[in-house]
């Protein structure tokens, strides 16, 4: 996200992606960069991709996740630098069997 | 008259014994013998030197078997390449590098590798100054050509103990004039004989071809444009094959000589006979490169992917290289892979396999009427 300065997800961006494995947002290392402005699309997530491996997403600007959000394939979730409140609710642990990793950062935090 | 003084500092630095690791990298011995001539190890003063040359000349693997040599001549070394920096910033939140704290984090990681203590937290960027300035030590910077990270770790010689060597490796020669490094050494094309033996050595283990094949090695060699990566790729693919099978590749190469190395590297990958090494090959290209092997079998876990034995053959291809239990494929191999990926539907991006390029994601995203983004795995 280095490299642009706008993003913007469509209401309907993820609807014809029920497949998708890996999502990846992130800032490369060491540009300098401004920060890119994320504008996501009220509902956006309603048709978040359910079979998602990977989700990792630097900078993610909502408190909650994805309200589509599964966690039954997911192997590796990193949120860093995110304004994460709270996972996820009303899942049960033995629908997240896949999860290995785990990172989640909030925006405050420091070293 | 060159040569003796390279042999007699050789000689003098006990450098002349071979550690395994690099036996086999015809021509190597020479780039070593000239940059340690160089680097003029004895000298007191703290120098910074720069080895320079294009994409797949083999910059980084002189770097690497450079540094497996002189590194224990100085009392700390690192290797810093992006690799390491990723590995670094990991852990870290908000992953820019472009302010104090990060900066303050990678300084740690660069102490703790230098000084080989665990994790050293730093309070301020006075500390690494601090730390090293009555050390000798080797540091070698591979292919970063970040400002604010070059900033962060190596920018000022007075940090560093007498006798203390910077190398920085890179493509790009301006590079140079903007850390003031004065001295560098070029890694030019090897010769025809010696690539004609970088060849052989990859196709057939051996440093001439065996009886029969001489012309056919030649030709070949010639049509990778004696390019190391190109003159690697090619012979691991032709290892084995019998005399049939070169002929019929030979056409396939004449666009070589136009000058297109990546029509020449795109061999290596049209070659391989089975679509899982293919489709490993697009993963790492795409997603995976820099990755930890432990990493890459987690998340393809499910996916049928033959992984490990696919990582064995694109090892065996020269398509990648294995380093402390990392994936890394070549920055030029890697572009061809996401070449390939683009050319699966050049006018549509939501068909593609992966999407990396950040213009194409920006539409997609942003555009309701793009078909689907199918990731087969």
């Amino acid at each position: 996200m280095s490299e642009i300065e706008e993003l913007h997800i469509h209401k309907r961006a993820f609807k014809r992606m029920p497949n998708l494995r890996f999502l990846r947002f992130y800032k490369k290392l060491g540009k300098q960069s401004k920060e890119a402005r994320l504008h996501l699309q009220e509902g956006f997530d309603k048709f978040f991709p359910p079979k998602l491996k990977l989700l990792s997403w630097d900078d993610y600007p909502m408190r909650r996740m994805p309200s589509n959000f599964h966690a039954g394939y997911l192997v590796v979730l990193r949120m860093q630098h995110s304004k994460l409140e709270k996972l996820w609710q009303g899942v049960q642990v033995k629908f997240c069997s896949k999860i290995r990793h785990i990172t989640i950062l909030p925006f405050e935090w420091h070293m | 008259m060159v040569e003796d003084i390279a042999n007699d500092v050789l000689a003098k630095l006990n450098l002349t014994t071979t550690s395994n690791d690099f036996e086999g990298f015809v021509g190597i011995e020479g780039h070593i013998a000239k940059i340690s001539l160089m680097l003029c190890l004895e000298c007191k003063q703290v120098r910074m030197f720069g080895i320079w040359g294009p994409s797949g000349i083999g910059k980084t693997t002189i770097a690497r078997a450079l540094f497996s040599r002189i590194s224990r001549h100085f009392q700390g070394s690192v290797f810093l390449d992006r690799a390491f920096v990723s590995k670094s910033m990991e852990i870290y939140s908000g992953g820019n590098v472009d302010n104090y704290n990060a900066k303050l984090h990678l300084q740690g990681k660069f102490l703790s590798e230098i000084l080989r203590a665990k994790d050293i937290k730093i309070s301020n960027l006075g500390v690494v100054g601090e730390r090293l300035k009555h050390m000798k030590v080797l540091i070698f910077i591979d292919d970063l050509d970040d400002q604010v990270v070059l900033d962060a770790l190596a920018s000022k010689p007075h940090w560093f103990g007498c006798g203390s060597r910077i190398i920085v490796i890179t493509k790009d020669k301006q590079f140079f004039r903007a850390h003031g490094i004065g001295l560098f050494y070029e890694v030019g094309l090897p010769s025809d004989k010696l690539a004609l033996e970088m060849f052989s050595q990859s196709a057939f283990r051996q440093n001439s071809p065996p009886p029969g094949f001489t012309e056919l090695a030649s030709e070949v060699s010639k049509r990778s444009g004696n390019l190391p990566l190109a003159l690697n790729v090619l012979g691991s693919h032709l290892r084995g094959r019998d005399k049939e099978d070169w002929i019929d590749m030979l056409p396939r190469l004449r666009k070589g000589l136009d000058g297109k190395i990546e029509k020449i590297l795109r061999v290596g990958y049209d070659e391989l006979s089975n679509k899982d090494d293919k489709a490993i090959f697009r993963l790492i290209a795409c997603l995976f490169n820099g990755a930890e092997i432990s990493y890459i079998k987690l998340l393809l876990a499910d996916s049928n992917l033959g992984v490990t034995i696919g990582l064995k053959n694109l090892v065996d291809k020269s398509l990648i290289r294995i380093g402390c239990d990392t994936v890394e494929m070549h920055s030029m191999l890697q572009e061809m892979g996401r070449e390939i990926v683009r050319e699966q539907s050049i006018y549509e991006p939501g068909e593609r396999e992966f999407l990396v390029d950040s213009t194409d994601i920006l539409d997609v995203l942003n555009d309701n009427t793009v078909s689907a983004l199918f990731i087969t795995t």
